[in-house]
Order: C-alpha cells, then structure tokens, then sequence
C-alpha cells in the first residue's frame, strides 16, 4: 500500500509540474464610454507656455513648432452661471527663415508675417500686434512675435462684425499683396458643444471627481482641457488635455484633480472643444486650418 | 453516504456533470460542486485529479461587431484542474483539493491612455485574475439516511492595473503607475443528504453562507470583485433503474442543472443539461460524460459543450456590469474536455461479512490447554453481504490470556446466508494465572487473513490455573501439566531402589515400583481436604509435594502422574456418589496377563481384568491415594472400595462409577 501511495503521489507530482499551463485568459476591449487620451498641457505653472503638443484651441498656445494657422472658433463662457458667447477668427502665417530662441539657444517661436488681405464671411480682418509671454532664465518676458490676422466679436458685431455659424461654414478669402493668385475657401464649422461639469468632493479632502457631459454628435473626438485659475486672475493655466470620444461623457478619475497643488488656485476651467482640422500645403502639410466650438466652464474649487 | 459541502461561488457547477448522490458517487470526493454533501464510498485513501483542455476561441480582430462572424481561430489550452485527496475514519470523511486550473483571466486596455514626447500614445492595460486556490471538507455519517458536512474554499482575486498619476512638485508630471491589490477570500457551506430509500435521494445545501474575505482598499478596482450572493440548492434523485437515473438540481439564485445518469457492468454514463441565471440561452450548455468505475478507480471523461458563441475577446463593460459569480463556468468559459481520474487506495477492503452475535458456551479453564481446540467456547453467527461465496477465518483472542488471535479452521458461506461459526482457543503452556479473573475476548471474522471484517466483543471468565470443572476426565490436563517434574521425581526413587528393582522379573516391575513409588511418597503427604470442600481447586503434582498434602483429587493426580512418568499406565476410577461427595482414586494397570495376577496375589478379588491400550487384557488393581500408610494397604481399601461400589453395588453398570484412562 505504502508502494502504491508513493507512486501515486510522485506521478501526481510530476503531473502537476508538466500541467502547469493555466486556462486561457479573456481579452477585454473597452466599450466602457470613458475612453480618453491624457496630455499633460503644462508642467511648469509659472510659465504659461510650455505644452507638449500643437493646440489649436486658443486656449494654449505653443508656436515652437506651429504650422502656419487659420482658425476660427464659436467661444462660450460660462461663469458664476452667467453665459457670454462670441467669436473668433485669426490667421497667423511665420516665417520659417526668423527663429526666436531663448538666451540658451533653444527655439521659443518665428517671426511672422502679414503677406496679404484676409476676410472671414467677407469681413476683413485686422492685422494685429502678437505677443508672447515666455519666461526665461526664470525671469517672465514678453515679446514681439509680428502681426497676426484676426476677428472678434464680444457684443452682437461689436468690434467686428464676425459670426461664427456652427454646423454650417466660414467663407476664407486671401489676397496677397504681391502679384499671385487669390484664394479662397469654405472652413466647415463642427456643432456648437454645450458641456455640463458636476464637480464633487473638496481640494482639502483631495476628493475631487469631475464627471463631464456634453451633446454627443457621434463621431469624432471632443478635447476637454482643463486649467486652473489663480485668485484674482481671469486667465487660466492650462494643466491637462483630455482627448475623448464625442458620446456625451467623461468621467475624470479622481486622481488627476486631487495631485494638483489646488490650494494655490480659486477656480478650475473645463474647456470642451469640438473641432474639425485639416492639414494643408505641398510641403510639409505646413498650414493647418482649423475650426472649433468652445465652451469653457468656470468652477470655485470646492 | 456523507456529508456535505458546498461552495463559493462555484455554485453547482462541476466538470463531470450532476451525477446525483449514491451509485455514481463511490469514489469521486474530488467534485465538490455536484457533490455538496462529500459523499464518498471510500474506506481509506482516495486520491484524484482533473486534468483538461480548453477550447478558447480566439477572434483575428477586436472589433465588437465583428465577434458574430467566424473571423476567429481555436487555440487549445491544457490544465491540471484538480488534485484532491480524501481519507475515511469511521463515519467521519475528509477530504482537500488543490485547485490550479480553477482561475480565470481577464486582461484589457484600460481605455485610458497617455500622449507623451508629444506625439507618442501609450495604452494602459490591466489584468484581473480569480482563482479557486484550495478546498477542505468534512463530512459525517449519521445513519443509513442521513448525512451531513461542509466545504471550506479558499480564493484569491489579483487585480493589477496600469494607471496615470500626477505627481506634483516643483513641476507637474504625469507618470504610468502600475497599482495591484490581491484579497483573499473564503467561504464555508453546509449540507445534508437525506436518503429516502434507494430510489429516492434528497439534498439541501447553502450557497456561500459565511464568506470572509479582505477589505477591498484600493477604488480603482472596485465593483470587480466576485459576487458572494447567497442562497440555497435543492436536488432530487430518483433511481428507477441502474440504466436510467433522473436528477434535478435548483439553486434559489434561479439556475437549475437536469441530469440523466446510468451504469451497467461498471460502465458509467450521463448527460446534464444546465441553465444559468447568468449566462445565455435559457440552456446554457450540457455536460456529458462516459466512463468506467469499479470499487478501486474511476475514470471519467466528461465535456462542457456551451451554446452560446464563448471569444478570447469580449465586452469591458459586460464585464463590469455583470462581473462573475462562477470562476469556471461563466459567460467568458470555454468549451472544454476534461479527464478525471479517482483512485481508492484504502487499504482496508469491500466488507464482505457482518458478524451477528456470539454466544459464549463455556468458561475458560486455563489447565485444559488443548480441550478447546475440539471443544468451541464460543458460537458466532456470521452473514455473507458479499453477495459471492465467501471463505472467513474465524479467530479470537483474550485479553490476558492469548498473545495472539488464534485461528479457527475457515467456512465458506453462500451469498447472503447466515451461518453459525465456532470459535476454537488454545491456552499457551506458560499461563500461570492462579487467580480466576474477568476479562474479555474479541471476536474476529476475516476474509483476508491481514484485515477482519467484522468483530465483536464480549466479557468471558478465565478461571485461575488450577481451577477444575469437576469433569474427572479432565484431571488428566493436572496429571500431564508438571510431567517432567514427575519423571524427575519418580526416577529418583527409582533409582535410590535400583539394587531392589534389579532383582525383580521384568513382568512384575510395574507394579513393584507402582508400590515403591506410592511408599516413598506417602511417607511425605498427608490427606487435606479442600476449603469448604469444593471440588473445583486441583492442585499439580509439585504443588502438592511441596505443600505436602492434598484431597483425593491431588492425591490421586500426583500419583498418576508419577507413575505414567515412568510408563505405568493408570486410569482414574471416578466415584459419583449420590448426592455425596464425590471420590476419585487410581487404578494401577500391573501390566501382567491375567495368567501372571498369581505373581502378585492369589486373591482373584484385589484385582480385575481390562484391557490396556493395545486392547490386551491385563491386570488392574485399585489404589486409594487417601490411604498413606502404604502401598498394600491403600491396595486394600482400593479393592474393597472398588469391589463394594463398583462390583457388588453396581456402580459400573448403572454409569454412578467410570474409569477414566489418562491417556
């Protein structure tokens, strides 16, 4: 018997040894509806112009590696449960040949230039002064960049007379100064995104979760960019860029909002952005034409 | 019939199907999901294991609509399921398994990425890992209907997860953290088995009744953990035929299995249909299974056939809206093959008799060393439940008495019979015991000389050493016992009487050292009659020469002795009495012819004729040992004793008298 048993329990044991496989794992694909993409917008809150990628929001800017850029957007601000809309519309053209770098050598931006007459929906546009903040060495700058093409509309037509039509389109003219061709296109306009932000918890529990919601539209993408507010400041710091499906939701895990230093900030600002983008050129896909709907969202940190 | 356990969140659900209680249920303790109560046949050791392969359908793309077309391919997956071992101990049962291929897996893209060096998108991913890890049982036997027991099963669920974490200092950065959490969890069930008759069989068991298990700390992996719902599972067997058995089986979380079961010449068989709350179609698969058993191994292979389409890929959110409540039968198992294999190693064999009642018939007395082995003590009633002929061995031993069971010879019985079997004993030459004590005797039937079947015990008197029955027939075990002590004994007189002897005809030697022996030992013994008479207390030839005295039956016990030491035969004349004491004394065969008895007396009435122990006819002569003064006097009062009770009264005619040969 004791023969027996002892064979039975090395057999077993080699058996377990050479049996070692496990069942086949189930691979999950994620249908959840929370799907995103994270970027990190800014590392450095002192400086209001580090990003990490092209941005055409308006709500950042990084023009170290910027195309050339027509864009116009439909903008709504929502704050203390007051809503102002208007609308924008810019052109910035550089000039590859004009770098501007910092003390270190390192490319900050290009010089850029004004080579013609633009109108957006027939208005011309002005031809305005752009200016970057950068800081540098530690020491905060501002400097001269050139010109930029650009349309605003705050109070019904006041100071330009620009509308921005949402799902519909903006007309583009362009008339170079120098002897050339004019140009001229239609820039499609996305549905206007209406965005709903129910924030819970408190910066001094490091609770915070923000589940977000809009008007879905199917496909595409909406980007929700979060920045936070100093107090007493009405411009925000971009901090993080969320790439999503546009179906309508988001939730933003808890463990985003509550690593930030909040105690130095007063309001949070959820920018939801729909847009549609496009590359163009012969070389180097180097303008991009873009157009957006924006709703920026102005929150008291609980 | 046993005892029962059930599990966690297993709930019902076992490789080889519902196969019901008895019948199929001899060896097989390794499944505690279709054998809730632990029932098992074995009688020692059992050891099992499962082994199988998974059938996991893999699609080429991810994409949820295409997981209704065949863009797929299989991929074959072999596991060590289950190794258990079991181990009887009267009506308690116990048995554990070990469970390596009870576990599931799931792994996924979080849906969570992160854009780094501007450009480059990482996905995050996760795995989420249930594991069975080990079973105890415990079961116990309370009668031929009833059983009860418990499961103990022990699982662990790690969670890993790769997530994004902000980290802020001087600067703000985001980094890829992988986080995990592993929690053990338990659960204990309870069961019991009521055996209406053989073909009706209940059961009754919970369903994760007290589970324990780790906190969940971690929110990230919340709402994956195993569902531990409650309740309870109903089955009932019905056995109209050994080719066609009924089972149904319903757990109160709405699942049911229904099983057809059957056996012949060790041939097994079954199909089980089950339906699962929480799977798809109403029937979610069915479970057959083929095999062969006998009462030393089963092997068994079985097949989970599920109807609905089961993909390597499927839905995150299904996942996290339903989670699982079975690790290896779930929405996301595969078709599988599995093997069993159980093997009953007891050492202790089928039980093939049952021993009624023993009837002890007699006292032990301990000086009659060989008379037990005609004589039975004791009468047991044994019955074949084999349903073979069978030969046992009967044998016993007695505490204090024997060192070992002493065998009787063997019976073969007819299947189902009953038969009456006499239990034989020998008394070891040492026992020396001079007191009468009470001790017990334990019974035994064998069929295999190693292992009895049955046995029983029961008290028994053991005399002291020289106690006596009565029966004069039996002084001879006296006379025999100190042999080597009378032969010392007797030759030394002998010898001392040489240069007499010498001159004696080779004829008449018998009787003159029969006379010489008897004078030279009277001369030391005087007559003591026992305590309060009684008849019962013999004492052996040395003790009385060395107490120097005895009553009629020592006497004539030493005298006997002493002469069949020296090859005089003797014959004990037993006097019966009526309603008196009764006597005993010797006669002394001279080893004359009847033609010789002139040599010793002329007188034709101190002797008489009887034949020796070839058959010839010699001369006998009567010698009372009561009388020590000598030999020719205790001759006389023989003669006249003999002659009066024997002769005249009638006492050999009518049995009140009987001459007993020692040998």
């Amino acid at each position: 018997m004791k023969n027996i048993l002892t064979y039975l329990l090395i057999s077993a044991s080699a058996f377990v040894f050479y049996s070692c496989d496990k069942p086949a794992p189930t691979e999950l694909f994620d249908d959840s509806e929370n799907e995103f993409e994270i970027e990190l917008l800014n590392k450095d809150f002192d400086n209001h112009y580090f990003t990490s990628g092209s941005d055409t929001s308006g709500i950042t800017q990084d023009i170290t590696r910027l195309t050339n850029l027509i864009s116009v957007s439909g903008i709504k601000i929502t704050s203390a449960n007051r809503t102002t809309e208007f609308s924008l519309a810019q052109a910035i053209f550089f000039k590859r040949s004009e770098p501007i770098k910092y003390q270190n050598g390192r490319l900050l931006a290009y010089k850029t230039a004004t080579p013609g007459t633009i109108k957006f929906n027939s208005v011309e546009a002005r031809i305005v002064p752009y200016r970057i903040k950068y800081r540098d060495n530690g020491a905060p700058k501002d400097t001269l960049v050139g010109n930029k093409y650009l349309l605003y509309n705050i109070f019904g037509g006041f100071p330009d007379p620009f509308y921005f039509n949402y799902n519909s389109n903006v007309s583009f003219e362009f008339d170079p100064f120098l002897p050339g061709e004019d140009i001229s296109f239609n820039i499609p306009t996305p549905h206007q995104i209406n965005g709903f932000v129910d924030l819970k918890g408190s910066k001094l529990s490091k609770n915070l979760e923000a589940a977000l919601n809009w008007n879905a539209t199917g496909p595409g993408k909406v980007s929700v960019v979060i920045g936070l507010m100093r107090p007493g400041q009405q411009q925000s710091i971009p901090v993080y860029k969320f790439k999503a499906p546009d179906n309508g939701k988001l939730n933003i895990p808890g463990r985003y909002l509550n690593q930030l230093p909040l105690d130095r900030f007063e309001k949070i600002v959820f920018t939801f952005v729909r847009s549609f983008e496009g590359y163009h050129g012969n070389v180097n896909n180097d303008l991009l034409v873009s157009s957006q709907s924006i709703h920026s969202i102005v929150i008291d940190i609980p | 019939m046993v005892l029962n356990l059930k599990i966690l969140p297993q709930s019902s659900f076992g490789f080889p199907g519902y196969r019901g209680l008895q019948e199929f249920v001899i060896i097989p303790f390794y499944n505690y999901e279709s054998n809730q109560s632990n029932y098992f046949g074995i009688k020692d050791w059992g050891i099992s294991l499962q082994y199988g392969a998974e059938f996991a359908r893999t699609t080429l793309s991810v994409a949820p609509d295409d997981l209704t077309t065949d863009n797929s391919e299989l991929d074959l997956n072999t596991s060590l399921y289950l190794l258990s071992i079991a181990k009887r101990l009267g009506n308690h049962s116990l048995s554990a398994r070990y469970t390596p291929g009870y576990q599931k897996e799931f792994i996924f893209k979080t849906g969570e990425s992160i854009i780094i060096n501007d450009t480059t998108t990482q996905s995050l991913q996760a795995n989420y890992n249930y594991k069975e890890l080990f079973g105890l049982g415990y079961s116990y036997n309370f009668n031929e209907q009833f059983n009860a027991g418990l499961t103990m099963r022990f699982f662990s669920q790690d969670f890993n997860r790769e997530i994004v974490k902000p980290v802020f200092g001087d600067t703000l950065y985001l980094v890829r953290e992988a986080i995990n959490e592993k929690i053990s969890t338990g659960s204990i069930d309870i069961g019991l088995d009521y055996i209406l008759n053989k073909q009706l069989q209940f059961r009754i068991a919970s369903i994760n009744l007290l589970n324990f298990e780790d906190q969940l700390t971690n929110t990230e992996f919340q709402g994956i953990e195993l569902n531990l719902n409650r309740g309870a599972l109903l089955t009932a067997s019905y056995f109209p035929l050994e080719l066609l058995n009924f089972h149904l089986l319903y757990e109160t979380t709405n699942s049911f299995q229904a099983g057809v079961t059957g056996h012949t010449k060790g041939f097994i068989y079954g199909l089980t249909a089950f339906h699962d709350y929480y799977q798809e179609p109403f029937i979610a698969g069915v479970l057959p299974a083929v095999g062969y058993r006998t009462d030393l191994f089963e092997i068994l292979l079985s097949a989970v056939k599920y109807f609905s389409d089961r993909y390597t890929n499927a839905s995150y959110s299904k996942f996290f809206d339903e989670g699982i409540n079975n690790i290896i039968n779930n929405s996301y198992s595969f078709d599988k093959i599995v093997l069993s294999m159980a093997v009953n190693i007891s050492g202790k064999p089928e039980k093939k008799v049952e021993l009624i009642d023993i009837e002890i018939t007699r006292e032990i007395y301990p000086s009659f060393y060989d008379l037990y082995i005609d004589q039975p003590i004791a009468y047991g009633n044994v019955v074949n439940i084999s349903g073979k002929p069978v030969t046992v061995i009967p044998s016993v031993k007695i505490e204090g008495v024997t060192d070992d069971q002493i065998q009787s010879p063997p019976q073969t019985i007819a299947p189902g019979d009953t038969v009456v079997v006499p239990f034989f004993v020998i008394i070891p030459d040492k026992y020396a015991n001079e007191k009468t004590f009470l001790s017990y005797a334990d019974f035994f039937i064998s069929v295999t000389p190693l292992q009895p079947d049955a046995q029983l015990q029961k008290a028994t008197l053991i005399n002291s050493i020289n106690s006596w029955d009565g029966n004069v027939a039996n002084l001879r075990y006296f006379i025999k016992k100190d042999m080597e002590f009378s032969m010392n004994y007797s030759k030394n007189i002998l010898s001392r009487n040489k240069s007499f002897l010498d001159t004696i005809p080779s004829p008449l030697l018998p009787f003159h050292k029969a006379q010489i022996i008897f004078n030279e030992f009277a001369k030391l013994i005087v007559y003591v009659s026992d305590p309060r008479a009684t008849a019962e207390y013999v004492q052996f030839p040395k003790q009385t020469l060395d107490l120097k005295g005895g009553d009629c039956d020592d006497l004539s016990v030493l005298y006997s002795s002493l002469l069949e030491s020296v090859g005089v035969q003797t014959a004990l004349v037993d006097y019966k009495g009526d309603g008196e004491i009764r006597h005993v004394n010797v006669l002394v065969n001279t080893g004359l012819n009847p033609e010789q008895a002139r040599l010793i007396t002329t007188n034709d009435k101190k002797y008489f004729i009887r034949k020796d122990e070839s058959g010839k006819d010699q001369v006998w002569i009567p010698v009372e040992t009561t009388s020590l003064s000598n030999f020719n006097e205790a001759w006389n009062i023989g003669v006249e004793k003999f002659n009066r009770e024997a002769i005249e009264n009638l006492g050999l005619a009518k049995s009140k008298i009987e001459i007993i040969d020692v040998y």
